[in-house]
């Protein structure tokens, strides 16, 4: 953080539930952060920027307007912020209880896909003791988010993970972070004016060089996660699966959402391979210090032994 | 549906960081849909007390101490004008808030604190017991909630109070103290413009039940936000300290205090007896 650095942003928030608008909310503000002194007001100053920011907010909500008007039956908020660090335009739908974040450009086959996960199926008992898990729809990212994205801004040790796997927080101007390494992420993010600028993650990618993978017949799928969370003070990982499937050979069930819970060294032990190129997760709104953040999140088709 | 306008000033210390914020905004309702917008325009309003706001930042820094660490501390002072105006006439009050927030670790427990005064008091015994804490101990038969304890568990609580009378809620109108009941609540609470109120019960007092028995364990922080039928707390026995979880079992006893504390819509301390 620079002496003197100064922040402006503009932001629309609305809420569509079923086709109507129920909530909206639009605002301007800007900050100066002199060391760690952050002096913050409503409004902004300069009329040229403040006309410039809602200039930039007005078209990305009617770019974001034309993507979810097809979207009638579900739950919407849709959140577009423009500012001196750029845009950002998210897309939370929720269907049945089930979330994902998208963006605008993103949503239509974001939503599709969300539609036909919760088409009904067979539905089976959980498991009674733990099996491999297999992370498809990029949902290993939201893993991986928790157990080396997190611990890396806490600045925690790192642990062993597997020599294939690749970790990396990717942020504008080509800028970016090896947090397997432990690099903490390389951009300063901040939820408004109001809030403490922190290094979070912008968008996380995990990939693989070579990795093993090997299909067992009796397994889980994953394909959609509710919530994650990174305990730092003993290094646990909590992951609430919203969306999974037990599957044996050719028998696929849809299994009630579940929870499970390790320490990162028995993630990373029980890694176990990869497969495939990197898929785009819907979505993580990431909290930490109270400030909410979309991160966006990719990761291949991984698999990890039994745990939790 | 009254539109809302609202003008603040406050301070705050987050970490290192001292953050000072001039706000304003409305909010209306209108056919169905909520509205809010930032505005532009400044409030008279006097600055906020920062010496203070340092000031009490510093004196629970230098209460926390190795092998404890603060992993979160809020400490803010502000002043808030509101308005509201409905068909006739507007109502325009000003509020003074303080508060403060803190989780401080010892790793793996973490005891939060809320308190809407700047005072160290509190902040004192909680440090104490977490400095000499022990491992998990199974929950005591009987528990005495401390009063910090009881206030964030009241909402959640089936136990006879009462809503304390105060000059306004979100929508500008009058508190009248009256049983809590569970019927919708007559009042609005709107704790930002940003957000639709709600209605809720405003400043819970717990009613008296039984004695309190002064030499039972005492539950004297919280360890985890409160769940739908547990607490995690940590207990002070004696000389002991230790992490325990609580199921909130039935109240055998209830003693209201005078501090109020910033949970919900407010909430008076309570001596609960478990």
């Amino acid at each position: 953080m620079t002496a003197g650095e100064y922040y402006a942003m503009g932001r629309r928030d609305e809420l569509w539930v079923r086709g109507t608008l129920r909530e909206e909310r639009r605002g301007e503000g800007e900050a100066i952060v002199r060391g760690e002194a952050i002096a913050a007001r409503n409004g902004i100053v300069d009329a040229s920027r403040l006309a410039a920011l809602r200039e930039a907010c007005d078209a990305e909500i009617e770019r974001l307007h034309a993507a979810i008007t097809p979207l009638r039956g579900a739950r919407i908020r849709g959140m577009v912020t423009a500012s001196t660090d750029g845009i950002e335009s998210t897309v939370t739908v929720t269907v049945d209880g089930v979330s994902i974040v998208s963006t605008p450009a993103t949503v239509g086959p974001d939503c599709a896909a969300l539609r036909q996960l919760l088409a009904p199926r067979t539905a089976a008992r959980p498991p009674t003791g733990p099996l491999p898990i297999v992370w498809r729809n990029g949902s290993a990212a939201v893993l991986l988010h928790e157990a080396i994205g997190h611990a890396a801004e806490h600045g925690h040790r790192s642990v062993s993970w597997p020599s294939w796997l690749r970790v990396r927080d990717v942020a504008g101007n080509g800028r970016s972070a090896d947090l397997l390494a432990g690099e903490p992420p390389v951009a300063f993010r901040r939820e408004s004016f109001r809030h403490v600028p922190l290094k979070r993650m912008t968008t996380l990618v995990a990939s693989h060089r070579r990795a093993p993978f090997k299909l067992p017949a009796e397994r889980i799928e994953v394909h959609l996660i509710a919530a994650g969370a990174y305990e730092p003070l003993n290094e646990t990982i909590t992951i609430d699966v919203a969306v999974a499937d037990l599957v044996n050979g050719e028998d696929v069930r849809r299994i009630p959402r579940f929870a499970l819970h390790a320490s990162r060294s028995a993630i990373a032990d029980a890694l176990e391979g990869a497969i495939g190129e990197t898929i785009r997760y819907p979505g993580v709104i990431c909290s930490r210090e109270g400030q909410e953040l979309f991160v966006a999140s990719h990761a291949p088709v991984m698999i990890t032994a039994e745990f939790g | 549906m009254p539109r809302y306008r609202k003008w603040g000033r406050s301070v705050r210390r987050e970490g290192a960081y001292r953050i000072s914020i001039d706000e304003a905004g409305e909010a209306i309702e209108e056919r169905g849909a909520f509205r809010a917008r930032s505005l532009q325009d400044q409030a008279d309003l006097p600055p906020p007390d920062v010496e203070a706001v340092e000031a009490m930042a510093r004196a629970i820094e230098s209460v926390v101490r190795a092998p404890l660490v603060i992993e979160r501390m809020i400490v803010s002072d502000g002043i808030v004008e509101h308005e509201v105006l409905p068909v006739t006439g507007n109502i325009r009050w000003r509020e003074k808030t303080r508060r403060i927030h803190l989780s401080i670790a010892r790793p793996p427990l973490r005891a939060l604190i809320d308190l809407a005064e700047f005072c160290v008091d509190p902040v004192r015994p909680i440090v104490e017991a977490l400095r000499r804490a022990g491992g998990e101990r199974r929950a005591p038969r009987r528990v005495r909630l401390a009063d910090h304890v009881g206030a964030a568990l009241l909402s959640s609580l089936d136990i006879a109070m009462m809503q304390s009378a105060a000059p306004h809620d979100g929508n500008g109108q009058a508190i009248e103290e009256q049983p809590v009941s569970k019927a919708t609540p007559p009042n609005w609470f709107r704790p930002t413009y940003r957000l639709p109120p709600r209605r809720a019960w405003f400043h819970l007092r717990a009613a008296s039940i039984g004695e309190i028995d002064g030499d039972l364990p005492v539950a004297i922080a919280l360890l985890a936000p409160v769940q739908k039928r547990s607490i995690r707390v940590l207990c002070v026995e004696g000389d002991a300290a230790y992490p325990a979880t609580i199921e909130i079992a039935r109240v055998l006893g209830a003693r209201p205090a005078r501090t109020w504390y910033p949970y919900g819509a407010g909430a008076f301390g309570a001596e609960i007896m478990l």
